[in-house]
């Protein structure tokens, strides 16, 4: 992997090391003078481990550089229109509020005290990250949260176009230009609610497990950055567990390193769910109406209408990419990549979460839908980017994926 | 220098949209904004980490905005005996009980009572 790629994810992985050290900090009651001084040496430490074996940039091309240079001004001036100033309702009412409870080292478990609308059960990545920026700059500042998600926000096309412009300039603008064009992804970009945290850390754990074969500090990113899709939202858990699930054989072989990877963020979540947090609203509230919403097929035909409309409106470009090439797929007798199933199975748990759920299902899927689908957009645009850069080569569109 | 011309693009880019956002909306006051000055005093005057219910006509926009704005040294939690209440200026309700604090500003009353009831 070329070091502009290893920067990028070393952003995400730094931010989910001062949330971890942070969280961990804060139930051992250590004083911030301390806590500051550790999360300094443990990012200094990430940093040389993860360019230890350092390969110098190529000789980047200008037009390389400038395309992207223009994207990102192009995706900074959308947002800059899109901004709210203490992001969208989900942002201030669960997730901002939580980082202000986490940056009061007294009164912090007071955040589990509200149990009505604010999900105190989410789990801690971004809140405990905002927090600590806000405690080390003295006081709640608006423009933390701003900035930390407008840097992930860009982080995410400039991964992908990072991992696609060494193999083919033009389709790794195209890629570019589907998230400038794309004003959902911006909206929600800038939204400073967790799920575009979620999507880097997703598409993050793809770009890793994708060069695990011939580099195994790979393995131990790929698996870190599942662990902190786990850390930063409850569907997190369930993405992670999908990708897990496919490419269970190499996660087992590999279980050291899988275990180095993502040791940390899932021992914080465990403590976070075992001791602090309140059950899961969408769990807790399970009865034997669960049972009649499965038989139910209005239900169905709602969700999907409403997907539908979503995708439709939202996600166009990915929606056609993913039917023709699963056409293709059909035609030539082939499974599909592997990476895309892993990300429809993801949709279809995201659709039975649907069924499932006991809230009023127009306000769950008119408030959330377009979230889900945000989650899962960068990895679509990555997995049909990379493959499509990799047409050239043989058998890019004839071999069945395997790790 | 290890970094790359790529990554300054990115470092230039993110430091911009901060600025610009820190300018669109220095000194322009929201909702929230005006929840906090109002609630100030009432923040003051409660301990921290007390728990206060909330009641009035309002709807759970302002529910959720005073939470915000109390958060974290008070909790708005349910079944509280001091409780926050928020009543349109225009409302004619008078409460009973013990009023511990008062305020209004151009859209809202707000009452700080312990055990009051209408």
């Amino acid at each position: 992997m070329q070091s502009d790629s290893k920067h990028i994810l070393y952003v995400g992985l730094g931010l989910g090391c001062i949330s971890l050290v942070y969280f961990f900090a804060l139930i051992c009651r250590l004083p911030f003078f301390i806590t500051v001084p550790l999360i300094a040496s443990a990012l200094m430490f990430l940093y040389r481990w993860v360019n230890r074996e350092y390969q110098t940039p190529p000789t980047t091309g200008k037009w390389k550089l400038v395309i992207l240079a223009i994207g990102l001004v192009l995706i900074g001036e959308k947002a800059d229109g899109l901004a709210e100033k203490h992001g969208q309702w989900d942002a201030w009412a669960i997730w901002n509020l939580h980082a202000r409870y986490l940056a009061d080292p007294v009164h912090w478990r007071n955040m589990f005290l509200n149990l009505t609308h604010a999900h105190p059960d989410y789990p801690l990545f971004l809140p405990a990250t905002v927090a600590f920026f806000n405690r080390l700059t003295g006081g709640y500042n608006l423009v933390i949260p701003y900035a930390l998600h407008f840097l992930i926000m860009l982080c995410i096309p400039v991964l992908v176009y990072a991992e696609v412009a060494k193999k083919n300039l033009l389709i790794a603008t195209l890629a570019l230009a589907l998230f400038v064009t794309n004003e959902m992804y911006i909206t929600q970009g800038v939204s400073q609610m967790a799920d575009t945290m979620l999507a880097f850390f997703f598409l993050a754990a793809f770009i890793c497990f994708d060069y695990a074969r011939e580099d195994k500090q790979m393995m131990i990113l790929a698996s870190a950055f599942l662990g902190l899709c786990m850390w930063t939202k409850n569907e997190g858990i369930m993405l992670a567990l999908v990708f897990v699930l496919f490419h269970g054989r190499v996660f087992i072989s590999e279980w050291r390193r899988v275990l180095y990877g993502v040791g940390l963020p899932l021992a914080a979540l465990l403590i976070f769910k075992l001791c602090y947090a309140p059950a899961n609203d969408l769990i807790s509230r399970q009865s034997a109406e669960t049972i009649n919403n499965l038989s139910d097929w209005a239900r169905y035909q709602q969700i999907y209408r409403s997907w539908m409309d979503t995708i439709n409106e939202h996600y166009i470009s990915p929606k056609y990419l993913v039917i023709v090439y699963l056409l293709y797929c059909l035609l030539r007798r082939k499974l599909p990549d592997k990476r895309l199933l892993i990300i429809l199975t993801c949709l279809a748990g995201y659709f039975m979460v649907y069924v499932f759920s006991h809230q009023d299902l127009d306000w769950h899927l008119f408030t959330s839908a377009h979230r889900l689908l945000h989650q899962l957009m960068p990895a679509v645009v990555y997995v049909f980017a990379h493959k499509f850069a990799n047409a050239g080569s043989p058998g890019s569109f004839r071999v069945i994926r395997t790790y | 220098m290890k970094t790359s011309f790529l990554l300054l693009i990115l470092l230039g880019a993110v430091i911009a949209g901060t600025l610009s956002f820190h300018h669109k909306f220095r000194g322009k006051e929201d909702d929230i904004d005006r929840l906090e000055s109002a609630l100030a005093e009432a923040k003051e005057i409660l301990q921290a980490g007390s728990a206060i219910g909330f009641s009035g006509t309002t709807d759970i926009g302002i529910r959720t905005q005073s939470r915000f704005v109390l958060a974290p040294e008070i909790v708005l939690a349910e079944n509280m005996d001091t409780l926050l209440w928020i009543y349109p200026l225009q409302d004619t309700t008078r409460l009973t009980g013990a009023i511990i604090w008062r305020h209004s500003d151009n859209k809202y009353k707000y009452y700080l009572t312990a055990g009051a009831e209408r």
